[in-house]
This record gives C-alpha cells, structure tokens and sequence, in this order.
C-alpha cells in the first residue's frame, strides 16, 4: 500500500477564523468559505507545527497529536493513524491539505 | 442619458449613485416625488437603470415596463405600467445585489442608537423591513430597510436609507404611525408581492446617510409568531449571513475577512414577536441589556 503524507497549504493560501466552537476556513486558490468542526481545526494546526510545507504521514501525525489529545475514533478496533488518514485525505479533496506519495 | 431613454432622473443614496431613464413619464415623476429629499444631481452614476418598453407595439397597446441596466436577470418579469415605480425601485436592488462591490452586502434593515446599529436581517416576509420602519418612528435612526452595507475596511455600517417598501398589512400599520401623509408614495396593488405603499424616511435621517455608524446587535426576527429569544451562536449567525449576502463570494478574502470579523463583534440574538409592538420592545429590552455591556467596557 502506498503511504500518503501530508502538508500545510503555504500560509497566503489560507486564512482561518474560529467562530464559537467551529472554524471558517477561507481557501483563497478556490474563493471557497469552509465551516469545519474538531477536529479538523487541530489537525491543521499539528500540520503546520510540522514546519513550513514539510510532508510527514498520518503515523507522524497521531504521534504528535497523541502527545495532546486521545485519539479515538467511532470504532475503537481502527488504529488512530488510520483514521487521521482518511480525515487528511477529506482535507487534501478539498484542496485545505497538501498531499502526496510518500517515496 | 441612456440611449432612448427618454425621461432620466439622478438619484443618491447612501454611498451609491443612480440613472434611472424611461420610457414613460410617469415612473420618473413618482421616483422624483418620492425621493424628493435625497440628492439628484446629475453626476457619474455607478448604475444605470432602464425602464422600457417591452416592445412597440406593447407600449402603445398595454403598457408593460421590463426592467434592464448595468446588470439584468434573464427572468425577471415585465410590469404594467402602474408599477413603474416598483419596477424602477426592483431595479435599483438588482443593481446593488449585484453589482456593488465596494462594501459586503446583507440583505438586512438597520436602526441605530448613540451611534451603534442593530442589525436586523431574515427571509423576505419575515418582518425586518417593517420592524425598522416602527423603531424609525420611534427615536431610532434609520439606516435603510433593503441592504446593510458593511465596510470590509473599517467594519462600519454605511447607512442606505431607500423609502421602506411596505406590503400588505404593513401599510395600515405605518399609515397608523406616522402623521405626515406626504412621505408616502402612491398605493401600488396587484403587485407580484400584493400591496405595495413607499414611506419615505424622516428627512433627518436622509441628511445624515453619509455618516457610518459601528455595528452593535445583530438579530434574525420573526414576525407572526409567539414571542420567544434565542442566543445564537458565530457560526450559525455566520452561515445565515453568508446566505443573506448578494456579494459575498464575489468579494472573496474581503468578504470573508468582513464577515468573520462582523460575526464575532456583536452578539447575535433570534426573535419572534406576535405584534409590531411586541418586536420593538424586544429589540428595545435586547439592546438595554447590551448596553450596560458596553458601559461597563467602557468603564473598565
């Protein structure tokens, strides 16, 4: 199976607002306004703690985020970096997430 | 003026510049009446609108004015002659909605007090236009009853005070409200949106347009239902106002940026109210409780 990771967008490509328990998310390449619930927001977040434009997997990921939140998904069987995944993979279809094959 | 346009007037509001030219006598000398206290001098419009004839031989048969201009909606239907004024005022939304760029555009009323505005927006028929009407009447300034233009830079509100567009039963609650029978215009019926009667604002408030004013309440009323409040949140308050934007997504980061920051710096509230009066009092009350807010920052 091919391992995907994934990159912030450069920061002039998205602008981010919370609002209340949500966050607006205004993707300038599209002119698309995003409303998107946790966790989104926090994933984000650990991708560009990563550094600027540098691709780690959903397995790099969940350590960082572990060393914050539980990650849980709504089957308890599934490993957490499968879930980050697939949620990173809904973020790069939306274009909100760089994404490419790892080597 | 227009090409065969016959008749023209020149109409500012607020912060935007008309041509409106005719066909037909008629429409303009109801729009002169009016909007007899609003500047009309001939100056560079940002819009022009053009009322004519649906075709010779309907103009001299039964005559019908279709709406045109800077930008025309591919449906949008011919009125009897009767209507020109409506037509004429329809016209002028449709430039705004969609034409206006330099400020966000909510399809809202506004009112302010002590220089903060109530913003008051809601589908079409659910009261905001004449809840704004009522508190104009009543020590509030009005800033307009159709469009909330928000400045992307400064985040104030530039008030665009058309006439109020009253309908059906609205109209014998303003009549009722105000003395001055000169600030209506003509009783329009048999309209697409059934009776429709113009109330001018107080000239006060015409004479004031250019000044902004900041936002300070943001309210979804409802008229015709039990009376009831609801808090509402930045993000449902956010994607209402998205969907009651003409210009959102054409204004893209601007809109984005003066949106968000609009949602975040007034609190928002969802009301229902039974009668005319009832609306007023909660916006009343609402306000009061906001206002001692205020004070205390200001305080602080």
């Amino acid at each position: 199976m091919t391992v995907r990771a994934f990159a912030a967008l450069p920061g002039h490509a998205i602008k981010r607002v919370r609002l209340g328990g949500l966050e607006a998310i205004y993707h300038a390449p599209s002119g698309i306004t995003h409303l998107l619930a946790q966790p989104v927001p926090e994933l984000l977040d650990a991708l560009d703690e990563a550094g600027d434009g540098r691709f780690v997997t959903s397995a790099e990921l969940a350590v960082r985020i572990a060393e914050r939140f539980d990650l849980v998904g709504d089957d308890p069987q599934e490993a957490p970096e499968q879930v980050l995944a697939e949620r990173l993979a809904e973020l790069a279809a939306l274009g909100l997430v760089r994404v490419r094959a790892q080597a | 003026m227009a090409p065969g346009m016959r008749h023209a007037c020149f109409i500012t509001v607020g912060p935007a510049r008309f041509r409106i030219g005719s066909d037909w006598r008629a429409p303009i000398d109801q729009l002169r009446a009016l909007y007899a206290d609003y500047p009309m001098e001939e100056v560079v419009p940002d819009f022009t609108v053009r009322l004519q004839g649906t075709s010779a031989l309907r103009r001299f048969v039964r005559p019908q004015v279709a709406i045109a201009g800077d930008f025309t909606l591919p449906d949008a239907l011919p009125l009897p002659l009767e209507q020109g004024l409506l037509a004429a005022e329809m016209a002028m939304n449709l430039q705004m909605a969609l034409g206006w760029r330099r400020h966000l555009l909510l399809h809202a009323s506004a009112v302010s007090r002590q220089g903060r505005a109530v913003v008051m927006t809601g589908l079409s028929g659910a009261g905001k236009s004449t809840l704004s009407a009522l508190l104009a009447e009543r020590g509030w300034r009005f800033l307009g009853d159709e469009f909330v233009l928000l400045d992307p830079d400064s985040g104030n509100i530039a008030p665009f005070p058309r006439p109020v567009s009253l309908k059906n039963e609205a109209i014998a609650a303003m009549e009722h409200e105000v003395d001055d029978d000169t600030r209506f215009g003509p009783v329009l019926r048999d309209t697409p949106k059934g009776t429709i009667r113009h109330l001018r604002p107080r000239t006060e408030w015409i004479e004031q347009m250019a000044r902004e004013t900041r936002p300070g309440l943001l309210l979804f009323p409802r008229f015709g239902f039990p009376r009831a409040v609801r808090r509402m949140d930045e993000a449902e308050s956010f994607v209402r106002l998205t969907q009651a934007s003409t210009n959102y997504v054409a204004l893209g980061e601007r809109g984005f940026d003066a949106l968000t920051h609009f949602v975040r710096s007034v609190p928002a509230c969802a009301i229902d109210y039974a009668t005319g009066d009832e609306g007023v009092e909660l916006v009343e009350r609402l306000w009061s409780e906001q206002g001692a807010k205020w004070g205390d920052r200001a305080a602080a």
